[in-house]
């Protein structure tokens, strides 16, 4: 389960709940400049979280067994270093691997692994581990769904960031429109249907375009 | 009494870990003195804030960013956080540092 908008506190991330086999990680992650500009604490933004009255209820009575953080490098395709140099390839977080679009990362460093132990077993064959005899890594990146998905949403966090009220309007009405659709309260649909085209006209057909037209890549 | 069970301050979070403490401190800054930048020029010190241990806390008494290394859980966010670039975080040796259970 994931939480988007009021919750981050007009910062870029989400809130989320896994299920894990045994227990549940719930956290909240957001850029780490807005935390800075802001001044929160993002142990104090955690209590707000399981604060919400919807979390409250799922987590009540629960217990904390572990609290942890981690920094999530996700400057992604175009903050990426070399992937291979004299003697070593750089794999996972170093390689700043991670695909926020998708939640995904650890698949990523496990694909980026693997073909990294192959390229060092051709490099044995070989006897040559300099770049250039590494360099087979980044092309079997590029072959891979690695690059090509870190590629696709390279631009994507700039696009939100500098589309105003972005994180706001889409999640409120994401929210509002599943209301209406699931409400039966005696008001005809038609009306429904009218409501929900004006908190769309409020935004502006063009706003919506310019919103959504950079999300075509990570549309499914 | 649901409620006491989930709010929890930074230190009783760090109560559900522990670390295996090394004697060497892996955090510093790079000047911790009268003259650093901690002192002379920064004035929202997020080390202090964002930091999700409190390793870093500033001593108004006697003007300085003190460090708890030992109370690190090794996110990394200080490596890219401070404005003046004053800190110095590597990670501890070997076998050192905080162990997680669950991950």
């Amino acid at each position: 389960m994931e939480l988007f908008g009021s919750i981050t506190l007009g910062m870029l991330g989400y809130a989320f709940i896994y299920t894990n086999k045994e227990s549940l990680a719930l956290g909240v992650g957001c850029k780490l400049s807005d935390y800075q500009k802001k001044g929160i604490r993002p142990s104090d933004h955690l209590e707000l979280v399981k604060k919400h009255p919807y979390i409250k209820k799922l987590i009540s009575g629960g217990k904390t067994l572990e609290y942890s953080s981690h920094l999530i490098p996700e400057g992604g395709f175009k903050s990426m270093p070399p992937l291979a140099a004299d003697g070593f390839l750089v794999a996972g977080d170093a390689a700043q691997m991670t695909n926020p679009a998708y939640r995904e990362g650890s698949n990523l460093a496990m694909t980026a692994g693997k073909l990294a132990g192959e390229t060092v077993v051709e490099a044995k064959r070989k006897g040559d581990f300099s770049a250039a005899g590494l360099s087979s890594y980044k092309s079997k990146l590029q072959a891979s769904y690695v690059l090509s998905d870190m590629e696709d949403i390279m631009d994507l966090e700039e696009h939100v960031e500098r589309s105003p009220g972005f994180l706001e309007f889409y999640p409120k009405l994401a929210t509002e429109l599943a209301h209406l659709r699931f409400s039966a309260d005696g008001v005809p649909k038609r009306e429904h249907l009218k409501t929900a085209l004006g908190m769309i006209k409020k935004r502006g057909l063009m706003r919506i375009a310019k919103d959504l037209f950079p999300l075509r890549k990570v549309a499914i | 009494m649901a409620d006491e069970k989930i709010t929890f301050t930074v230190e009783a979070k760090l109560g559900t870990l522990e670390w295996k403490k090394s004697p060497n401190a892996h955090i510093v800054l790079k000047n911790s003195g009268a003259d650093s930048p901690c002192v002379t020029k920064c004035d929202s010190k997020p080390c202090t804030t964002v930091c999700p241990a409190k390793v870093y806390e500033w001593e108004l008494d006697h003007k300085k960013v003190v460090v708890n290394y030992e109370n690190c859980i090794e996110c990394g966010a200080c490596r890219m956080l401070c404005p003046f670039d004053n800190i110095q975080c590597d990670w501890p040796e070997g076998g050192m540092g905080v162990k997680y259970k669950y991950g």
